[in-house]
Order: structure tokens, then C-alpha cells, then sequence
């Protein structure tokens, strides 16, 4: 559905150092340089396929979604997307496609979302039938009966948000591109969104691509990540193969009836483990958190219940946002 | 005093240094400064095709007058009009309280913070459109005749400054000010001319309710028809008391707007 | 449903949207209308005083009010204020929003312009109506036909403003002084085209000039129509119409080119 071959996307920055002479010499001459925004980036979507979109701002994430909308030229390499070249601006593609972005809004600004609604239906030329039912669906589930009836600068970001899912989902586009859709949402109308997005992938089997600063979106929403940073694609598979390369340890809590004996008796079992990547991350009188390695977890566990009293144990996968920062911070390889 | 001055000069220097980073603003600007000038004299040209004077005034007497239009339009645009809008900014977003904690003086800082820099060549160009005509017009004006041109330009800088900053500081009470400044311009176009190219009650209304006879024509008239002692006294007790009703108001809104927030 | 009815379906549909974000701007519009009405009352006060009781060319005071006020109507009718729209869509990336629905942006452009004028007429031709029942003066000899002719040369003088500030909107695309590139070409068109004083007060052989610039066309030539001096002068009606006419097929087309190459532009620095 999405076919992306060695693109690179460049733009040319001026460069400016402070101070006032320098401002002044900047007049008559000034330097340039190349900032590589997206290079050399492959990868391809299959149809129905929900895809997240990992990285730091300023990574270049932004800027794929607008070369694949066809809003920006790439500078080089091959973009296809559902069969057609995004920037020669179709409509028979436009009429396929929606971006969304949390930062940005297509609603006009002074009268009520509702009103963006049935401009879409007409430029989108969606007949009576179909508009009515996709849009009591979307009422319905984003909740939107009474606040598409206000002026969209009363709107709340949040309650502003959903208006804008519902005004680019209303022509049923099969390709949807989310910038950041929960950005502002309390942690409600995110478990809302969530639920909405996988439903409408489900429901119409659209391709989902989607960029998100909270890693619950990514983990709840998709089975396969992209991690881009500074314009390079890093990784391109699996969550769960992410989270076993980059975080190849487990946490490991357990809480114990205390006194000195067993702190010993803690000290010394550890000492034993000591070949299996095994690292303390916190302890107190009563409790201690482990980072183990994943291959030893069950010989460590089993040996900790053996020699203490233990009251409760867990073991937890790293949360993604710990995964992700320590595989930008170890340079990740694809 | 010494304070306002230091202030003064880092806010130009600020607005400078910003602006440094857009050259090709100051080549456009200076491009349009003198293209619209060129426009404006030929624009008095077209009126003086079919006659020797305009309300009394001669051609070059006139471009004289329009010398002092440009320069005062572009003190506008150079200082009032990017700080008023912006004040009205604050005032509608709630920033203004970021302003009213800043140790300077909160009128000064709103008025002058955010200069455009490049206008100053409007009031270069403006002042040596003056020079032109004079030259042109072989009389050497007394010095007497300079002292009250400068006294009286002053006097219509404030006078400027001060209708504007009343208008924005309207906006304390939730008045759509901007639009005031679009109409502000509109209007100031009368300045374009002598006063008395206008009759009856519209000379009267833009002599003393609009004072844009004040402002552009009597400092005209200092280098052109001569101004009486008098009228120096007017115009410079009547900027002086402008300014003095700005302070007076500016005091009043903040007062009304802190006790409002808060 | 043809493409046709389709197609005015968007225009329906958009002109209502617009009517109602122009509503909620009333009291701004309102404050436009005034606003624009100085400059050329300033250039009657001008004209007033140099004539003084006398005539020039054929203009006494009844002329130059009648012309004048003429100048009024067609510049509030004609305008376009489109540089300032795309110049803030543009550089705010709001363009881009337009731009990935599959309607060309510059249908927005021209409804809000029907709406504005469409607002402005319902104002100022009502007013004018009872103005020139109440002081004849200021009633042009006008009959069916040159009301007609009227409304035409309107029409062609909107099409071709129109597209010159859609032109100088799109340069937002390459430089962000797009507004004062098309100050400049307004400060020409106030000179040229009949704003400030009739054509016929100046110098010989300007007129022939404007007309072949996107001048006179636009609101001299209107004016005109209506206060009546062009009726024993046929030629020049056709002339007026002939300069409308190729100027709307010769900037159509520029236009065009320009609104690819542009795209490529804004493709390669980002929306």
C-alpha cells in the first residue's frame, strides 16, 4: 500500500551565530547548510497494516507524512502510495487519503465544526446516504453530538481534536496519517481515541500510519514500529523484537520479611547470580528491584524464592519509553 | 531619564539584530520606501497638471508637506504599529502579566519593545523629501523657521503616539482595537494634504478632533507659510498634555485590569 | 448527479460557510467599508478645491461627486483582498490543509470574494438608491441598459482584480513580502487606474496607456459607464470590454503556470 525507496528529503538552512557584528557581516554573507530532514529511508506498508512512527522530535517523522501526502517534494528516491505518486496531487488519491495533525487544523475557525463537515461532504462529494451514517458513527463514538455545534475557537484542544478526526474520517479515507492525534487528550479521550483508531481499522481495513509522544498509543495501537532519528531509519519491525533487543533484561520487584539475616542471606544469593547480567536498581529493608537479563530470569527467581522468605515477587517488561531512550542512546541498528 | 534612554537603545539594537536575519527585507523595503515616494510625488504631479496651487499651497510647498506624511507614516509603522498590536496580544492572551513583572516602566515597555527597523528609512527618505523641496524651492528657511519645524515635528510625534496608545489602551475594556488602527490609517491618508484643501466642519474635525492638521501641515507650514509664536504654544502644550492623558489612562486600565484578573 | 451539479454543490455549500465566518466578522467588514471610503472622498476634497466654482474638462463639482462617488461603489465591488488570505494560509501551513482536499484552493478564494461583495452590494447599492432619490445630484442618468453594461464591466473588472492578487498572494510561495510587492502594484493601480481623478484630467495619451494596462479597465472605465459619459462614445465600451477580456485569458493562463511552478516551491521547503 505505502512503497518508500531510498528517500531523502534536504533543506537548506542559514546558518546565524550571535551577537551583533556577526549579524551585521551576516548582510553580505551568509553560509548555508544542508540539513538531511529524511535520508535514505526505505521501508513499505501492507494494506490494513497499522504502523507507528518512533522519534525524537525534529527526527523527520513530520516530514515523511508530508511527502507521503504529497505536501512536500522528496529530494530524492521513490514514493508510492496506494499505486499513485503523492505529489502530483491527484484527487483520485486526495479522495483516498487523510492527515491528521494535532498541531495543525483543516476546521474553520469561526463557525461550528459542523459546518467544516458539510464542506468536506461536498468536496468529498460523499452522497446523503453514506455522510449521514459515517457521521452519526463518528458522533457517536468521539462523543461529538454538541460540541460540533459550537464555534471551533470555543473548543477545547481536546474536544478541537476529535472534531478534526471526524471532519478527515468522514469521506472514509483507506490511507490515514495520524501526526500526534492525542496530543493534548486527557488520559480518557486517549483510551477513546485508541479504541476509535483500531476500529476504524478494523471496520474499513484502512492503513494506519501514526506518530505519537505517548508510547501507550504505539504499544496499544501497533504490532510493528518504525524508529527514525535524525533522518535515519533505525529499526523497522516488531514491538516485542524492539523490546527484546534493546531492553534484553526484565524487572524483577520482590518483597521479603525483613531483619538483618535476610538481607544477608540476599546479599550472598545475588553474589551466586553473579554472571547472569543482574543489576540493583533500588532496595530497602523489605523490598529489592532487579534488572535481569530475560535468559535468566527463571534460574534467578527461582533461586531468590528458595533462600527467602519471600512475600510477593513480579516480573515486568521495561516500559517502551525506557526501551526507546536506551536505543537511541546505544545508537540502534536496523 | 538616563534608564529610559539605555532602554530605548537595547530595544533598537534588539529589533535590529532580529531583523538582520531577513536581508532582503532591508533591500525590499528600501525598494518600496522609495517607490512609494516616487508614487506619491507623482500622484502630487497629477493634481498640479491642472492647477498652480492646491489650497493655497504650491507644488513644491506641497511635496514638502508630504516629505513630512512619509516620515511620521513610517515613525507609525517603524514604532506604534507592531508594539500596539502586539499589546493587544497580551492584553487578550493574559501575557500583559508577564510585561507588569518586568522591573522597567510598563507603558515604555509596551510602546517601544518590537520595533521594524527597516521603516527607519521611511522617515530618512521622508525628512529628504523636506530637504528636496526646499532646495528646490531656493528660499533657505531662517533658522528661527528650523527651530519651530523640529519643535513642531516633535510635537507630532507625540501627538501620534498619543492617539494611538489611547486607542490601545481601549482594548483593556474589550474593544476590537485592531480594527481601530486599520481605521487610524484610513483616516491619516487626510494628512496627505494641507488642511485647507478641506471645507467647513471637516477642516474644523481634522484640525481639533483629528488633529492630522496638527500633525502634518503645521510642521510644514513652519518651513513653508511660517507659524506664529502662538501656535508653536499650542501644538507643543497640546502634545505635552496628550502624552500626559496616555499616562493618566494607562494608569487607569492597569488598574482596572489587574484588579479584573486577579 | 452530473459533474456540473456537483461542482456547484461545493460552490453552494462554501458560499454559506463563508457568508457565516463573514457574519461573525461584521463589525470588521463594516469598519473595511468605512475605512476605504476616505481615500477617495480625500480625492474629491482635492479636486472640489481646484476647480472651485469652475469646470476642468468637463468636470464641475456635480461631476466630480458623481464620479468620485462612483469610485466608491466599484472599489469596494472590485477589490481583492486575497494577498493578505493566502500570504497568512501560506505561511502558517493552514494552505496545506486546502491543499490536500481534492478542490482546487482557489474555489475559497473566489467564494469569500462573492461573499464580501455580495455583503458590500447588499449595503451600498441600497444606499445609494435612496441617496439619489433624496439629492438628484448624485443620480446618474442611468437607464436599463447602461445598468446592465454596468454590472458586466463590474464583473470583468472583479475577474481581472481578482487574479492579479491571486498572483501576488501566491508569491507567498517564494518570499514572505508577497503584501508589500502587491502594495506597490496597488500604489499604480490608485494612480492608473482612475482612483484619484478621472482619467481625462491627465496629462494626454495616459489614457490610451492605462487601457492597456490592467488599469482603467477596472474602475475607471465602470465609473464611467454609470455616470453616463461613455454612452456617445461607443468605441470606448467596446474597448473597455476588449481590455477586460484579454486580461482575465492572459492572467488565467499566467496563473497557471504559476500555480505549478509554485507548488513545486512549497513541495521543496515544506508546509
Amino acid at each position: 500500500m505505502i512503497e518508500v525507496r531510498g528517500l531523502q528529503k534536504v533543506y537548506k538552512v542559514h546558518e546565524r551565530e550571535a551577537g551583533f557584528w556577526s549579524s551585521v557581516r551576516s548582510l553580505f554573507d551568509r553560509k548555508f547548510r544542508d540539513v538531511y530532514a529524511v535520508d535514505d529511508v526505505s521501508f513499505s506498508i501492507a494494506p490494513g497494516e497499522i504502523v507507528g512512527f518512533l522519534g525524537p522530535n525534529g527526527a523527520g517523522k513530520t516530514t515523511t507524512m508530508k511527502v507521503l501526502t504529497g505536501l512536500l517534494h522528496p529530494t530524492a528516491g521513490e514514493v508510492q502510495v496506494g499505486g499513485f505518486v503523492p505529489h502530483k496531487h491527484e484527487r483520485a488519491f486526495k479522495r483516498r487519503i487523510s492527515l491528521v495533525m494535532g498541531q495543525k487544523s483543516q476546521l474553520i475557525w469561526d463557525v461550528p465544526a459542523s459546518e467544516t463537515f458539510l464542506v468536506n461532504k461536498v468536496i468529498y462529494e460523499i452522497d446523503d446516504a453514506a455522510y449521514r451514517r459515517q457521521l452519526d458513527e463518528l458522533i457517536e463514538l468521539l462523543q461529538i453530538a454538541e460540541v460540533m455545534q459550537k464555534p471551533v475557537r470555543q473548543l477545547s484542544l481536546g474536544e478541537r481534536m476529535k472534531c478534526e478526526l471526524a471532519a478527515s474520517l468522514l469521506h472514509k479515507p483507506d490511507l490515514l496519517f495520524l501526526d500526534e492525534p492525542t496530543i493534548g487528550l486527557d488520559v480518557n479521550m486517549q483510551e477513546v481515541v485508541r479504541e476509535f483508531i483500531r476500529r476504524y481499522n478494523r471496520l474499513h481495513k484502512a492503513t494506519i500510519l501514526l506518530t505519537s509522544h505517548y508510547m501507550a498509543d504505539v504499544a496499544a495501537l501497533c504490532q510493528r514500529v518504525m524508529v527514525i532519528n535524525r533522518g535515519k531509519l533505525l529499526y523497522d519491525g516488531e514491538i516485542s523484537e524492539l523490546i527484546e533487543r534493546h531492553a534484553p533484561y526484565k524487572r524483577l520487584k520482590l518483597w521479603f520479611d525483613g531483619g538483618r539475616e535476610a538481607l544477608e542471606l540476599l546479599e550472598s544469593t545475588l553474589l551466586s547470580c553473579g554472571d547472569s547480567g543482574l543489576k540493583v536498581i533500588a532496595q530497602t529493608e523489605h523490598h529489592v528491584e532487579l534488572e535481569v537479563a530475560r535468559q535468566h530470569i527463571s534460574t534467578v527467581s527461582a533461586r531468590l524464592l528458595q533462600t527467602l522468605a519471600v512475600a510477593d515477587l513480579t516480573i515486568e517488561d521495561p516500559s517502551l519509553e525506557d526501551v526507546i531512550s536506551q536505543a537511541f542512546a546505544a545508537g540502534v541498528q536496523p | 531619564m538616563r534608564q529610559t534612554l539605555r532602554l530605548l537603545r537595547e530595544f533598537l539594537r534588539a529589533c535590529f539584530v532580529e531583523e538582520v536575519e531577513y536581508r532582503l527585507n532591508f533591500i525590499g523595503h528600501l525598494l518600496t520606501t522609495g517607490l512609494q515616494l516616487a508614487l506619491a510625488v507623482f500622484m502630487a504631479n497629477i493634481f498640479f497638471f491642472r492647477a498652480d496651487s492646491v489650497g493655497g499651497w504650491s507644488f513644491y510647498e506641497v511635496l514638502l508637506l508630504l516629505g513630512v506624511f512619509n516620515a511620521i507614516h513610517g515613525f507609525i509603522e517603524m514604532v506604534l504599529q507592531p508594539n500596539m498590536s502586539r499589546l493587544v496580544q497580551h492584553i487578550r492572551k493574559g501575557t500583559l502579566d508577564y510585561v507588569l513583572l518586568k522591573p522597567v516602566d510598563s507603558q515604555l515597555f509596551v510602546s517601544f519593545r518590537h520595533m521594524v527597523f527597516w521603516k527607519i528609512a521611511d522617515i530618512v527618505l521622508g525628512l529628504g523629501l523636506v530637504v528636496f523641496a526646499l532646495v528646490q524651492m531656493g528660499a533657505w528657511p531662517t533658522w528661527q523657521a528650523i527651530v519651530s519645524f523640529f519643535v513642531l515635528f516633535s510635537a507630532a510625534l507625540c501627538l501620534v503616539y498619543a492617539i494611538w496608545m489611547m486607542l490601545m489602551t481601549l482594548s483593556f475594556w474589550a474593544v476590537k482595537v485592531d480594527n481601530l488602527s486599520y481605521l487610524f490609517m484610513s483616516f491619516f491618508d487626510t494628512a496627505r494634504f494641507p488642511v485647507s484643501v478641506y471645507k467647513g466642519f471637516l477642516r474644523l474635525a481634522l484640525m481639533y478632533l483629528f488633529p492630522v492638521g496638527l500633525i502634518t501641515t503645521l510642521p510644514a507650514s513652519a518651513l513653508t507659510k511660517g507659524v506664529s509664536v502662538w501656535q508653536l504654544l499650542v501644538a507643543g502644550v497640546l502634545a505635552l498634555a496628550f502624552v500626559a492623558l496616555t499616562r493618566l489612562l494607562w494608569r487607569l486600565a492597569l488598574r482596572s485590569y489587574t484588579s479584573a484578573s486577579s | 448527479m452530473n459533474r456540473l451539479t456537483l461542482f456547484l454543490n461545493k460552490y453552494a455549500r462554501l458560499f454559506q460557510v463563508e457568508w457565516s465566518v463573514m457574519l461573525a466578522y461584521r463589525s470588521e467588514s463594516l469598519i473595511w467599508m468605512v475605512g476605504a471610503f476616505v481615500q477617495p472622498l480625500i480625492s474629491l476634497a482635492v479636486w472640489l478645491t481646484i476647480s472651485g466654482t469652475g469646470s476642468i474638462n468637463g468636470y464641475g463639482a456635480r461631476e466630480y461627486i458623481l464620479y468620485f462617488l462612483g469610485v466608491l461603489l466599484v472599489e469596494r465591488l472590485t477589490r481583492s483582498w486575497d494577498v493578505w488570505e493566502l500570504d497568512q494560509d501560506i505561511r502558517e501551513g493552514t494552505f496545506s490543509a486546502k491543499l490536500l482536499r481534492p478542490f482546487h484552493p482557489i474555489h475559497w478564494s473566489v467564494t469569500q470574494n462573492l461573499v464580501y461583495k455580495s455583503f458590500f452590494a447588499l449595503l451600498m447599492v441600497p444606499a445609494w438608491l435612496v441617496l439619489g432619490w433624496l439629492f438628484p445630484v448624485l443620480s446618474p442618468a442611468a437607464n436599463l441598459s447602461s445598468v446592465l453594461l454596468f454590472t458586466l464591466a463590474i464583473i470583468g473588472s472583479s475577474a481581472v482584480r481578482f487574479l492579479t492578487g491571486y498572483m501576488f498572494g501566491l508569491l507567498a510561495f517564494w518570499t514572505n513580502r508577497a503584501i508589500s510587492i502587491f502594495l506597490i502594484y496597488e500604489m499604480a493601480h490608485l494612480l492608473l487606474s482612475g482612483r484619484i481623478a478621472p482619467l481625462s484630467m491627465y496629462p494626454d495619451g495616459w489614457l490610451e496607456w492605462s487601457l492597456w494596462l490592467p488599469f482603467y479597465a477596472t474602475v475607471g472605465f465602470p465609473v464611467e459607464l454609470l455616470s453616463g459619459r461613455l454612452s456617445d462614445n461607443p468605441q470606448w465600451i467596446v474597448l473597455g470590454f476588449c481590455s477586460q477580456i484579454v486580461w482575465i485569458a492572459m492572467l488565467g493562463l499566467a496563473l497557471r503556470l504559476q500555480w505549478r511552478a509554485g507548488l513545486k516551491k512549497y513541495g521543496a521547503v515544506g508546509g
